[in-house]
């Protein structure tokens, strides 16, 4: 180990020594709408020396005084080749223009569109908001979290299920950030589509494995969304109306190529349509709602060379209510500030807010009883985020993020028919947690590159509180409260920090494969309580207490990259193992809403998951898409549960294929197909029947968890797109969108429950209810102009 | 609880064509549990233990019977013994000679092939139901209920010190609401805490006419307020919750607990629940 480090010294000060050297930065933008371009490839023609943009479109590469030619390539766009002579520290900002259709047959051999091979990023899957835009999708709806559903490693419970899995963590593992600021619950109606507006998202990343330093907080893995900015060269408005919703998007400058904004929004409208209908049929439902929205808006304002400011903010809510009221949504709101210091070190600095609330009520018109509940997570951040381009061997990232959290577990007041109110409210919550991290990306040779890090996280929880100390009792029971203390605003109850060490290697075989080894430690201090099946709008989430500890999660991850056909195909074979400790799980019978003993109810266990991702991709041609094949398994132990054994997770599917296909047949026309299998999910079924008081009670005598499966689950969706204008100059376009979700009628099992046959009692029977039971077919009609 | 768990569900078919269809699957078959079930309460009429013998889920008949056991119910304040009739059915009963007290602790042991089963149970108080309300109600809509009377009750959870959990018993013409999704329970007078001294809540007391049923003219409700405590009321949560365990937000299925204990060895298991309630009752007929 001491020999390594000493190695990397060595290079890193030989490196600083070498001959003259000249940085070369800037931004890299797109042609048409002066998008900042994430990802573009940027290297010295003919070398193995390059970099690529960053979030921000930023680049910065140091190289030997001299004339060059700079390569800026970026799949999709037609390629630049510049010539340069490096005299001095230069500035080299420019724009892409997108590759016409026409320009396909053209093969441009200086193309570097093996970066899958090249890069340090592992377990990474991104998505191509063009072609989600394409394949086939639930009611025609677009949707980010259902298309991520799709990649390797990533399960979900079912349709319906909010969130998603990735590789065996729950659903409160993963970071997803909106602009950087994370979003707690991404889903509008309970899991059906996401909340992020397909018109307003530019780029999509998950990191799944291998996660660098400069990310943290969630065990398992990053869903990295940026959204546009909006276009600095035009007005651009583009929209839908679809079977659910309508969605509407206005982009324009403020000043040409200086500033300009967004602003994109969509709401449901079945309430509105349906409304006529529930009048008629009953009076008292004509006030009945139910409808979502969400509205997405973002400025930015380029001050000067070295300034750039960013402003966005996202309101999105669910509104249901009928003699009750029923609601929940984030808020969130980003302000960034993008500086250069010099050619070499530029600076993000973010700072955010993110509320996600949720409130829940009854109330009798008749005699005034109301029942008010209402919960939040609030959080304020302040996140420095530098890049040090050091030299063109290594890239130097270290910053900090601060977070400061409020849970407000639930406001809960209960009002009687003569006004006494009860309140049965819940102490707020506090905590900080802080992370400070370093990490360099190093050119070890030709063939070997190197990331290394280390991310070191803190958290306090923080009074004004109590602290509860409960006694330990048998396992799977309450455990019974032993003292209570309060503690003043502003003092520690529980402490703890992490160091995470992150890890990646990069061996480039040739210029068609390489091989791939990550390492990252993730720890996560905040957990979501919930122990249904699918998870509610209702779950809250606790932050780590004195009595829940931080999960932690170890992962290693080892892979097989490997491009075909001049990089046609792409394709890559991954393992990994994860470890995890003190996942959050519950005591029988756990009451976890509205609960201030909360904790007693909670136990904490290991976790183990670990499988084998399969990946081939065709990147281009008429026909395009990819395949994957994921074989896994979760698992879990914790002790009191199913016998204190090793039990599957609600989430482990042993196999799992996805394949979607896309085929352009001309410009007007674009067919697309999914399918979908995966073993069923792991359930506990009875072995028994136990009779007490008339009622017959499932009951499993071995008490084991998960001890069957549900039946697999499989489907198939498909697509055409038909573009009534193809061949418009300014740019318009109209289109058609015509969908099939689940073709083939099956009735896939989201659960299967047991009860008495509700004419002949005395018989039992297996139910399976499937929450997609029917073929949906559905049109949108979608425009831009 | 489950009124939530009834609107997350009415919000969801709005949009979606989710089905439920019986299927066949192949269990594995547990080895027989002895079961006691033991609700035992202060009104003037027969009471009854039952024993019986867990089956396969699938069996498709009536749990077998267990006779031949003795069952003692014995007052820990008083010290006197009540001894219950074994009706070779696996039913074992006492007809009232005397009242059991609000207050006092009672123990329950049950003897069967030698293995003494054991359990106490305090008598807490309850509180009355003060009237009894119909209203007739068209049909149609949300959820396109039936035709016919509603009832709902009016009481008050008398306000205290400690939390009062009741099991509210309604019967339709002598035949109780016996499905898993009537369980219709409270602490104090709504759910979870709070509510002290308050009129039962309105999904509390309308919940005596479960969702989707109706009485018709002239029938006959009759609603019983059960006293019972923490242990109870969450037994029967557990019982609500694994029996109508399904849709989207089912939780991962649990085994009922028990509150008796097999004091002779560690290697019999038993299964059931036993307590002793104070009963508030009334009666109305539908008009």
């Amino acid at each position: 180990m001491k020999r390594i480090v000493l190695l990397i010294l060595i290079s890193l000060v030989s490196q600083v020594q070498s001959q003259e050297k000249f940085t070369i930065s800037g931004y890299a933008k797109d042609a048409k709408n002066g998008e900042s371009l994430i990802g573009v490839t940027v290297y010295k023609k003919n070398s193995q020396i390059g970099t690529s943009t960053n979030e921000y479109g930023f680049y910065s590469l140091t190289l030997p005084k001299g004339e060059d030619t700079i390569v800026f390539s970026f799949v999709g766009y037609k390629t630049i080749m510049k010539p340069v002579d490096l005299k001095s520290n230069q500035t080299l900002s420019l724009e892409l223009a997108e590759e016409g259709k026409e320009l396909e047959e053209v093969v441009v051999s200086s193309e570097r569109e093996d970066k899958n091979i090249k890069s340090m990023e592992m377990s990474v899957a991104k998505l191509d908001i063009k072609q989600i835009q394409k394949m086939p999708a639930l009611l025609g709806e677009v949707d980010i979290i259902k298309s991520i559903q799709l990649l390797p490693g990533v399960t979900t419970v079912g349709e319906g299920a909010s969130g998603f899995n990735v590789r065996g963590g729950n659903i409160d593992q993963n970071l997803v950030l909106m602009d950087e600021a994370p979003v707690y619950n991404s889903s509008h109606l309970f899991g059906f589509f996401s909340i992020f507006n397909p018109d307003a998202v530019k780029d999509v990343k998950l990191i799944k494995g291998g996660i660098p330093a400069q990310y943290g907080g969630r065990a398992s893995s990053v869903l990295d969304i940026r959204m546009k900015e909006g276009n600095n060269k035009k007005m651009e408005v583009n929209g839908g109306i679809g079977s659910i919703f309508s969605r509407l998007s206005i982009e324009a400058p403020i000043f040409k190529d200086k500033a300009s904004f967004i602003v994109a929004g969509r709401r449901s409208y079945i309430d509105v349509l349906a409304k006529p209908l529930l009048a008629q049929r009953q009076p008292g439902l004509k006030d009945a709602k139910f409808y979502f929205y969400d509205l997405t808006a973002k400025l930015n304002w380029r001050i000067n060379d070295k300034n750039t400011v960013f402003a966005s903010g996202y309101l999105g809510r669910d509104v249901f209510g009928a003699g009750f009221i029923f609601n929940w949504g984030n808020t969130t709101g980003t302000i960034r500030w993008n500086h250069i210091f010099n050619s070499k070190l530029f600076m993000n600095l973010t700072t955010f807010y993110s509320n996600y609330k949720y409130e829940l009520g009854f109330k009798n018109d008749g005699n005034d009883q109301k029942f008010e509940w209402r919960s939040n997570i609030i959080n304020y951040s302040f996140k420095p985020d530098f890049t040090y381009y050091l030299n063109s061997k290594n890239t130097i990232k270290f910053g900090a993020q601060g977070i400061l959290y409020t849970f407000k577990p639930g406001e809960a007041v209960i009002t009687s028919q003569n006004g006494d109110e009860s309140n049965i409210s819940l102490d707020d919550q506090y905590g900080v947690e802080y992370a400070g991290y370093i990490d360099n990306e190093q050119k070890l040779s030709n063939r070997f590159t190197l990331q290394y890090g280390l991310r070191w996280s803190f958290f306090n929880y923080l009074g004004k509180g109590t602290r509860y100390s409960y006694r330990d009792t048998i396992p799977n029971e309450s455990r019974p409260l032993d003292r209570e203390d309060s503690v003043a605003a502003g003092k520690t109850i529980a402490m703890y920090n992490t160091p995470e060490p992150r890890l990646a290697l990069n061996y480039t075989i040739n210029d068609k494969s390489s091989v791939k080894l990550g390492y990252n430690r993730m720890s996560q201090y905040l957990h979501i309580v919930s122990n249904t099946a699918a998870s509610t709008p209702l779950d809250i989430y606790t932050p780590v207490t004195n009595n829940i500890k931080p999960l932690i999660s170890d992962q290693i991850t080892l892979g097989y990259f490997r491009n075909f056909k001049d990089n046609m195909y792409e394709t890559s074979a991954e393992v990994y193992y994860k470890d995890l400790q003190n996942q959050l799980d519950y005591v029988d019978n756990a009451n976890l809403l509205l609960n201030e003993y909360l904790e007693s109810d909670l136990v904490q266990g290991k976790g183990r998951a670990y499988g084998f991702e399969l990946y081939l991709k065709k990147a281009k041609g008429k026909l395009n898409g990819w395949v994957s094949y994921t074989l896994s398994k979760t698992e879990r132990q914790v002790r009191g549960i199913s016998n204190d054994e090793w039990f599957l997770s609600k989430y482990d599917r042993t196999h799992n294929v996805n394949t979607v296909l896309i085929y352009d047949l001309n410009k007007r026309f674009s067919f697309s197909a999914n399918f979908v299998f995966q073993t069923g999910t792991p359930a506990t079924f009875p072995t028994a029947k136990v009779e007490v008081q008339g009622y017959v009670i499932p009951y499993n005598t071995d008490n084991k968890r998960n001890n069957y499966r549900n039946t697999p689950y499989h489907r198939a969706d498909v697509g055409v797109t038909f573009n009534l204008a193809p061949n418009n100059k300014k740019g318009r376009k109209h289109a058609i969108v015509v969908s099939v979700y689940n073709v083939y009628n099956r009735r896939n099992a989201f659960s299967i429950y047991f009860r008495n046959n509700p004419d002949y009692p005395v018989n039992t029977e297996a139910v399976r209810y499937s929450v997609v039971g029917s073929i949906i077919p559905a049109i949108t009609y979608n425009f831009k102009f | 609880m489950k009124t939530l768990k009834l609107f997350l569900f009415i919000a969801g078919i709005f949009f979606l064509t989710s089905c439920e269809d019986v299927i066949q699957v192949k269990l594995d078959e547990g080895d027989p549990m002895v079961t006691i079930d033991a609700f035992i309460n202060d009104m003037r009429s027969q009471q009854k233990v039952r024993l019986t013998y867990t089956d396969p889920y699938f069996s498709q008949k009536p749990n077998q019977p267990i006779t031949g056991a003795t069952v003692n119910l014995k007052d820990l304040s008083t010290g006197l013994d009540y001894s219950f009739t074994d009706n070779n059915n696996g039913d074992y009963v006492w007809t009232p000679t005397d009242t059991f007290r609000i207050g006092h602790e009672y123990e329950l042991t049950v003897t069967h092939q030698g293995i003494i089963y054991r359990s106490s149970s305090r008598m807490n108080r309850t509180t009355r139901v003060d009237t009894l309300v119909s209203e007739f109600e068209e049909g149609g809509g949300l959820g396109n209920s039936k035709e016919g009377y509603k009832f709902a009750f009016l009481g008050f959870d008398p306000p205290g010190d400690t939390i009062d959990y009741y099991w509210i018993k309604s019967y339709r013409n002598g035949v109780f609401f016996n499905k898993g999704t009537q369980i219709n329970i409270c602490a104090n007078a709504a759910f979870g805490e709070g509510a002290d001294g308050f009129p039962f809540i309105t999904p509390i007391a309308e919940s005596i006419t479960p969702f989707g049923e109706v009485f018709q003219k002239y029938d006959i409700c009759r609603v019983e307020i059960h006293s019972i405590n923490l242990e109870t009321y969450n037994f029967l949560t557990q019982v609500y919750t694994q029996t109508t365990n399904s849709g989207l937000f089912a939780t991962s299925p649990e085994n009922v607990k028990t509150n008796l204990k097999n004091i002779t060895n560690d290697k019999v298991k038993v299964v059931g629940w036993f307590c002793m309630s104070a009963v508030g009752f009334k009666e109305g007929v539908a008009q």
